[in-house]
């Protein structure tokens, strides 16, 4: 295994492996340019900045649609970005031309939402798991089977796996294939966009154990993605909150979660259900319309919904900035 | 006998190992569900297959010289010396809708692979790259499918002349928009899914994701699509041959028959129902195995 890592140079630990410095997605609603024509835009991400230390990982909270995944998508550019910048170890990205760019995809690997969708359903997992060998590790074709049976066998699958297709496995053996699909080239940097939210609540601690135990012995970097907040703070060191394509509150996972600063984080904090039914909280009250991103009106992007909102908050946006040391957040009542 | 066997294909109870046990009551369920589209499809295909037979077996089944003229014994009935019958000059019926399935085959096949060859990468790029490709190549047939199919086919083969080869370009022009408009949709389907991104992020190239992800997830609904059209092509072929626009006389074509004999189809109504019958046979059979071959692949995945 170990060779698999070192065929990369490995970057001093405390160096930052990502960073992402106000990155927009604007989505043109309004179709090809035509004469006269009313332009619409969705703004799915609008200005985020954040940074991944070497070897940590970043976990990225929010509700559906508030830019969550396409972040992820424009960070290992399945998308291009309207503006921004995205460094990996020092390089743009954005910016990298197309061989350049072949060879950083091989740092930045990415496991997906739906395991059924993300394999080909026509491919066997040899196949599935031959191609990024082929493409970045120069090894022979006999090597490349041995090393997809090491891969199968590091994701806690076996050989007999390898002839089988999507539709004849589980969605948890599926997802660990993709797992090893996103190991196979060796990279720096995972990124798995919401990797536990379409499978079964028994096999959900198993993948995420699996995610946490494959970082620390392999030390790559990674963005961890997801709705369940007790899967990003046992998963991750350092935690994002977005809402409507911004980032509201950034700070260390286990304190961001145990005395949130903004009042959306504390709003997500409430709806986890308590294990103790007697265990007494205060229950936060949703009120308000979700933000719509087509054509978002001034102001904080929570205003509509917030309980705390003055008109201050819906003339201006508040900045993120630091409220206690180490932790950051959006709010002009905080 | 038993004890000398390895455990592994030692009979577990009597008569019946467990693998067998374990699959057949799935065959059995998945025989009934495809069971009445097959029995049709089994048809279709029974009958394309007896139309194919006769085209390349043409020579040795024909009776007669299918250009012989005998003016003597012209429009005749049925009967012993000639089951179908013969036409204005006295030839052969039977002979003449034996070497049609000839002409019939060798047209359809060129124009629907003429047409797919040229509509099915038009909709796989269209549906991959989108945006301006997209736009240009779909307003291209939309342009196209502004005129109905055989009008545009006719014009065609007007303004061609007459021929094998402006059959072809006539038949497969105005058929390009259907293969492009549904390679485009099942490609836009496919492409939307996560394993396309997956094969974005491993780092494969356009020309890779499109023909080793994308393509091999697309050939169901394309295959039904390319069945149905041999159908289409053999209706266009006889309409242009009817009307004078396709083959010319004296070739042995199904629709050039009918036009033969349109004139007396009061004095003799045989001559016109055995063509007839050809095209509509060859047809329905073509229709019923696209059918049965849509009810196999997943319909989920795919509208025609």
């Amino acid at each position: 295994m170990s060779t698999m890592v070192a065929t990369r140079p490995r970057l001093e630990q405390g160096t930052t492996a990502l960073q992402v410095t106000e990155l927009v997605k604007e989505f043109n609603l309004s179709g090809l340019p035509w004469p006269g024509q009313r332009k619409t835009v969705l703004r799915a991400v609008g200005g985020v900045s954040f940074d991944v230390p070497q070897g940590t990982t970043l976990g990225l909270v929010g509700e559906s649609g508030c830019g969550k995944s396409t972040t992820a998508r424009l960070v290992a550019k399945l998308l291009p970005a309207t503006s921004g910048r995205v460094l990996f170890q020092g390089e743009d990205i954005l910016a990298a031309s197309g061989a350049r760019m072949r060879s950083v995809r091989q740092s930045i690997q990415m496991v997906f939402q739906d395991p059924f969708s993300s394999l080909n359903p026509r491919k066997r997992v040899a196949d599935i798991l031959d191609r990024p060998l082929v493409l970045h590790s120069g090894l022979s074709k006999r090597q490349r089977l041995e090393r997809s049976v090491e891969l199968l066998e590091t994701v806690g699958l076996n050989g007999d796996h390898m002839v089988r297709f999507s539709h004849e496995m589980s969605g948890g053996q599926c997802q660990r294939v993709a797992i090893a699909r996103a190991l196979a080239p060796g990279p720096a940097l995972l990124i798995a966009d919401e990797p536990l939210s379409a499978l079964d609540v028994s096999i959900q601690a198993q993948i995420l154990n699996l995610l946490v135990s494959l970082k620390s012995q392999r030390q790559f970097s990674m963005i961890f993605i997801s709705h369940d907040l007790r899967a990003v703070e046992y998963a991750a060191d350092e935690v994002a909150v977005m809402y409507a394509g911004r980032i509201v509150e950034q700070g260390p996972a286990v304190e961001t979660f145990n005395d949130p600063l903004h009042p959306y984080t504390q709003m997500l904090r409430a709806a986890i259900p308590e294990a103790n039914p007697r265990a007494d909280r205060p229950a936060i009250r949703m009120q308000g319309e979700p933000f719509t991103p087509i054509n978002p009106p001034p102001g904080c992007c929570f205003a509509s919904r917030c309980a705390l909102a003055t008109s201050e908050c819906h003339q201006s946006q508040p900045p993120l900035e630091v409220k206690i040391p180490g932790r950051t957040a959006a709010c002009f009542k905080v | 006998m038993s004890a000398s066997l390895p455990a592994s294909i030692s009979p577990s109870g009597p008569g019946h190992s467990g693998a067998v046990l374990a699959r057949a009551p799935r065959a059995r369920l998945r025989l009934r569900m495809v069971a009445l589209p097959n029995r049709l499809a089994t048809l279709g295909a029974a009958i394309v297959a007896l139309g194919l037979v006769m085209a390349i077996l043409a020579p040795v089944l024909a009776r007669y010289d299918p250009y012989q003229i005998d003016v003597v014994h012209r429009l005749q009935g049925p009967s012993a010396a000639h089951w179908f019958g013969t036409d204005t000059l006295g030839r052969d019926a039977l002979s003449r809708i034996i070497f049609g399935a000839r002409t019939t085959f060798e047209v359809s096949v060129g124009a629907v692979i003429l047409g797919g060859a040229a509509g099915i990468p038009l909709g796989l790029l269209s549906g991959y790259f989108g945006r301006l490709v997209d736009a240009t190549i779909m307003r291209l047939m939309d342009a196209i499918m502004a005129f109905p199919g055989l009008l545009l086919a006719i014009a065609l083969a007007a303004s061609l002349g007459g021929g094998l080869v402006s059959i072809y370009v006539a038949i497969a022009v105005s058929t390009i928009p259907h293969y492009a408009r549904l390679a485009r949709s099942v490609t836009l389907t496919q492409k939307a899914r996560d394993y396309v991104s997956a094969a974005q992020v491993v780092g494969e190239s356009n020309f890779s994701i499109l023909f080793r992800e994308i393509v091999p997830n697309c050939l169901g609904p394309l295959l039904v699509a390319l069945t149905l059209d041999f159908a289409h092509a053999i209706l266009i072929e006889s309409s242009l041959s009817f009307l004078g626009l396709g083959f010319s006389p004296p070739t042995a074509s199904w629709g050039l028959m009918l036009r033969e004999v349109s004139p007396f189809l009061e004095l003799q109504p045989w001559e016109a129902i055995f063509p007839g019958l050809a095209i509509f046979l060859t047809i329905f059979g073509f229709n019923l195995l696209g059918d049965g071959l849509r009810d196999v692949f997943d319909p989920r995945h795919y509208e025609l």
